[in-house]
């Protein structure tokens, strides 16, 4: 998707939420612009972890990204919205995912921006690995995806 | 009648098929569901299919799929972006 008003990317080096909003150019008529940033923390299950690394399977977690911009747009009023979600080995304090959402109204666009977050981590195929200062690595499971 | 269907394998998956693909043949009427536990009896898959979804041609898909010749797969593991 690489339209001005919603807009999905996967990037394999660093990206910068205030670089990426200064090319967000907010539609004159939305008010409120809510924004979500995803950021490498250095613990996960108890164990300190040193870096990450994202795989995403990008056809599919493209078409799923659309699909939940279609639904969101459908259930409020989002006029913009942006996507961009990392691959590749990321750093402690490194973005790993960015979301912008801008609406006439901030209720909306609080909304639409936690929605597509919550989402994007329950769909969308890519996958995190965890590497742990111990020297080990684990593929990791978003929590609600965990079955067992 | 045999056909052959590619296969991408991403994550844990392909850390045990030691590759990220290939092609398979299957026989007329397979599904997704038989190919996966066949391949899990080859890898050890540690996964079992209740925890994983299948994607064939690019779209989420049904594991009782019947596979069609030059189907393409990808099994997808519990899925933790964000």
């Amino acid at each position: 998707m690489t339209s001005n008003t919603f807009s999905v990317c996967f990037s394999d080096t660093k990206i910068s939420a205030a670089a990426a909003r200064d090319l967000f150019l907010i539609p004159d008529d939305c008010g409120g612009l809510a924004c979500f940033e995803g950021i490498v923390r250095n613990h996960n299950h108890g164990k300190a972890v040193s870096h990450i690394s994202y795989e995403a399977y990008e056809t599919l977690a493209r078409k799923e990204c659309e699909r939940i911009i279609a639904e969101v747009t459908k259930l409020w009023p989002i006029k913009k919205l942006y996507i961009n979600h990392r691959i590749g080995t990321l750093a402690i304090g490194d973005t790993a995912v960015i979301i912008f959402a801008a609406s006439h109204h901030r209720k909306e666009a609080f909304l639409g921006c936690q929605y597509v977050i919550d989402e994007l981590k329950k769909r969308v195929p890519i996958w995190k690995k965890e590497f742990y200062v111990d020297g080990s690595h684990d593929w990791t499971y978003c929590q609600e995806n965990h079955h067992h | 009648m045999t056909f052959k269907v590619n296969i991408q394998y991403f994550a844990m998956l392909r850390d045990a098929a030691g590759k990220s693909a290939e092609q398979v043949t299957i026989s007329a009427g397979e599904t997704a569901s038989s190919l996966y536990y066949r391949l899990a009896e080859t890898y050890g898959f540690k996964l079992p299919k209740e925890n994983i979804r299948v994607a064939i041609n690019e779209e989420f898909s049904d594991f009782n799929a019947e596979l069609k010749d030059q189907d393409r797969l990808v099994f997808i593991p519990p899925v933790a972006g964000g």
